[in-house]
């Protein structure tokens, strides 16, 4: 996963095989696939449900600021790193 | 006839459990998950086309129900909705199945839904956050 596709979010969407619930702030993630549970935190959450929407990264960053208290760069690295795990796991796949 | 119908269901029932049973353990996890994708995308039969074919859903549950006592062998929710899904499916009524989750170190369940009735031979449904259809979004109805 290059930065350059990190920061095309359109190349990216939930794994089709992957169902999800919010739980509170929190969200569950299943791939039915492999029979694994994920979940997910508040900010976590915001980032899936903003990938799923086709949101850019950028805006979700800023999403997660303006919720949170906390700088856009921080934010930003956070979400990259997030979603290269999500990747990483098949949760997200290439669109 | 009817006791008839109802014994002829159950055994039905008990050769799609034990079905289940093998194709769980052949087919493997990557099958079981192709599956129940396919089957929560499902639209059920709504109440009135129950009605109109003349499909008694809960006894069909009851008929696996039934069955899965026969069985020697444990069936899970996810086999036991499957099974409810083909049995019903022979008798012409499309229904849905449903994944739900609960606590902090989920747990699942699985049940079905069709018509008017959730059916759920260990009525945990309701204590189940009900995951949405995949591909759709986060936030299920609770049932």
């Amino acid at each position: 996963m290059t930065e350059a596709t990190l920061t095309s979010p359109r190349s990216l969407r939930t794994n089709e095989d992957v169902v999800a619930r919010a739980v509170g702030d929190d969200l569950i993630l299943l791939d039915l696939e492999a029979g694994t549970y994920y979940s997910l935190n508040g900010v976590g959450a915001m980032a899936w449900k903003g990938i799923a929407d086709g949101q850019p990264l950028g805006a979700i960053a800023a999403h997660v600021v303006a919720e949170y208290d906390v700088s856009e760069e921080r934010a930003g690295e956070d979400i990259r790193a997030l979603v290269a795990e999500l990747v990483e796991k098949g949760l997200l796949v290439q669109a | 006839m009817i006791r008839l119908n109802r014994g002829r269901d159950a055994a039905h029932a008990l050769c799609l459990l034990v079905a289940m049973h093998v194709l769980f353990r052949v087919r493997g996890q990557r099958w079981v998950g192709r599956a129940t994708r396919s089957a929560m995308r499902r639209t059920p039969a709504t109440q009135t086309e129950l009605d109109a074919a003349g499909i008694d859903a809960w006894q069909v549950g009851r008929a696996v129900w039934r069955a899965k006592r026969w069985l020697p062998l444990r069936s899970t929710c996810l086999q036991t909705a499957f099974a409810t899904q083909r049995l019903l499916d022979a008798k012409g009524a499309p229904s849905a199945l449903v994944l739900g989750v609960r606590g902090v170190t989920p747990q699942a369940h699985a049940w079905v839904r069709v018509g008017d009735f959730v059916l759920d031979d260990q009525r945990l449904s309701e204590d189940f956050m009900a995951f949405a259809t995949p591909g759709g979004q986060a936030e299920g109805s609770s049932r």
